[in-house]
């Protein structure tokens, strides 16, 4: 069973300018894509979709086996505790300290803070911000705040980690960095659906490619990382 | 360890003036239930007067004599009302008034010049049996002609347009406090609102992270609540505070009552806030859900 399936899918946010058109695929559990395309061509319209941000589309978008226009409020509302997401303007919450954004989703699960906080200083620590954990986003450096970002979209283990151009931010080192961490997760399970159009990471992590231009989608298989292919 | 705030109330500013504001309105309230019930008390005691209770009037005609000779007289004439008094078939029970009463009616004006020759009139309640009915002028007919110098007055008809006065004061009292609570209960939805707003940021940050309208809405009532506990518990404290100087003047009689009114005020107001913040706010969230 797919983790997300998409089926003639067509969306429209005035109903004039198609973002893009009849778009289907599906991921499968465990799995790794990239969502590639121009800067415009429509990724981020395509990951709100998927995280039921906007449901004014045209065609059938299933995630975790629910179809998105059936669900109500709170339906929704699981449905999004069960997805990881990274978003490309972050959205922390400026009031909290990195460790209480963090531990945010867990107290939306019905977890106490002392337990969240607990959960969150141990992904903290893992993902290199045990130093940082009682700063206030304002504090933080751009891959600092990333890191924070991925630390909340993964302390509830969600099956689906969607990130929408999370390295657009970061220089090299820390984007590199990053798809570590993002291959890490993969290993141990989690979906993954990676949004950028940098195509060093493309090439250095290789998996298959879902690649958004004119609003149409197009699959590619893993780009092979000819570097070390060469080196090899 | 500090509380925790998902949605950053305490940043606002305004929280304490809405707080204070409560807390006026509170004390507004509880005055004019205190005065509802001052009043309240008032009309019951006049109504278990209206019995058709006359006052019997023995006039003095002796001031400038001896004080002895006056007091024995008077004595007399207060021993001859009473038998005529009893020997009237429908008197049931008669009262004298209390002198030290009467005289405090006339203070200050008389303290500082008092002549102790000056007689003050003798002052006689008379009850009628019960289901008889005393009429004033008969009375009156009957005691002359056996003791002159007496005047019998009746209360009735000015004790009765007093408890009219009485029941609308009360009633505007109860009305005006009625408005107040609603006014307050509105402005604290309105402030939380308005907190809705200025917060939308952080409410679709938390919603897009998977929170629930009823998570959200719950800060919101709980945020509301409070606003609302703290204003009227000052408000309250304040009241309790005036009462306590109107009771050293003996006009507020009632202690049950107005502690009753003290504690079941700042429980009710914070009542309804919580009741108006539930309905209101679990509408507005799935109002700007849906328009989303």
């Amino acid at each position: 069973m797919s983790l997300v399936d998409f089926r003639q899918v067509s969306f429209s946010y005035d109903g004039t300018n198609i973002i893009f058109h009849n778009v289907s695929f599906s991921l499968k559990p465990g799995s790794f894509h990239y969502l590639t395309g121009p800067s415009g061509a429509g990724k981020s319209s395509l990951i709100r979709l998927m995280y039921a941000d906007r449901l004014d589309y045209a065609g059938k978008i299933s995630v975790l086996g629910q179809d998105l226009k059936r669900l109500n409020e709170d339906q929704i509302a699981s449905l999004r505790q069960n997805i990881g997401v990274v978003f490309q303007d972050f959205l922390l919450l400026d009031h909290l300290s990195v460790l209480d954004n963090v531990a945010i989703p867990l107290r939306l699960v019905g977890q106490t803070w002392s337990k969240a906080r607990k959960v969150a200083t141990t992904i903290l620590e893992w993902i290199g911000l045990g130093l940082q954990m009682e700063s206030f986003p304002k504090e933080l450096s751009g891959g600092q705040r990333q890191r924070a970002v991925i630390a909340r979209a993964i302390i509830n283990r969600p099956k689906l980690l969607i990130a929408d151009e999370p390295t657009g931010n970061l220089d090299h080192a820390n984007a590199m960095k990053l798809l570590y961490l993002f291959e890490e997760l993969n290993k141990q399970g989690t979906t993954i659906l990676f949004a950028t159009h940098n195509h060093d990471l493309l090439t250095s992590f290789p998996h298959p490619q879902l690649h958004l231009e004119n609003g149409l989608l197009r699959f590619i298989d893993a780009v092979p990382d000819l570097k070390a292919v060469i080196n090899d | 360890m500090t509380r925790i705030q998902e949605i950053p109330f305490k940043a606002l500013g305004q929280n304490r003036i809405v707080a204070w504001t409560v807390a006026l309105m509170c004390y507004l309230v509880i005055m004019s239930l205190g005065i509802s019930t001052y009043l309240n008390d008032a009309i019951g005691r006049f109504q278990s007067s209206l019995e058709q209770a006359v006052t019997v009037e023995i006039t003095s005609h002796h001031q400038g004599f001896d004080a002895l000779e006056v007091k024995k007289k008077k004595h007399k004439r207060q021993e001859k009302l009473f038998l005529i008094l009893k020997s009237y078939s429908k008197v049931g029970r008669i009262e004298t008034l209390n002198t030290s009463l009467l005289e405090s009616f006339v203070m200050p004006w008389e303290k500082s010049k008092r002549d102790p020759l000056f007689e003050r009139p003798l002052l006689v309640d008379v009850y009628p049996k019960r289901g008889k009915i005393l009429n004033a002028d008969d009375l009156n007919t009957y005691i002359s002609r056996s003791l002159h110098g007496v005047k019998v007055y009746s209360l009735y008809p000015w004790k009765k347009d007093l408890i009219t006065v009485a029941w609308t004061i009360l009633i505007a009292a109860l009305t005006l406090a009625t408005f107040i609570s609603l006014v307050s209960i509105s402005m604290i939805v309105f402030t939380t609102y308005t907190g809705l707003c200025l917060h939308q940021r952080t409410v679709d940050i938390l919603r897009l992270i998977g929170a629930t309208n009823h998570f959200i809405a719950k800060r919101f009532h709980a945020y509301a609540t409070s606003l609302a506990i703290k204003g009227s518990l000052w408000g309250a404290a304040l009241a309790l505070g005036t009462f306590l100087i109107l009771m050293g003047s003996s006009l507020f009689k009632n202690h049950e009552m107005i502690l009753i009114t003290l504690v079941a005020t700042p429980c009710f107001l914070t009542l309804l806030t919580y009741i108006g913040a539930r309905g209101s706010f679990s509408f507005m969230l799935s109002n700007s859900a849906e328009a989303r």
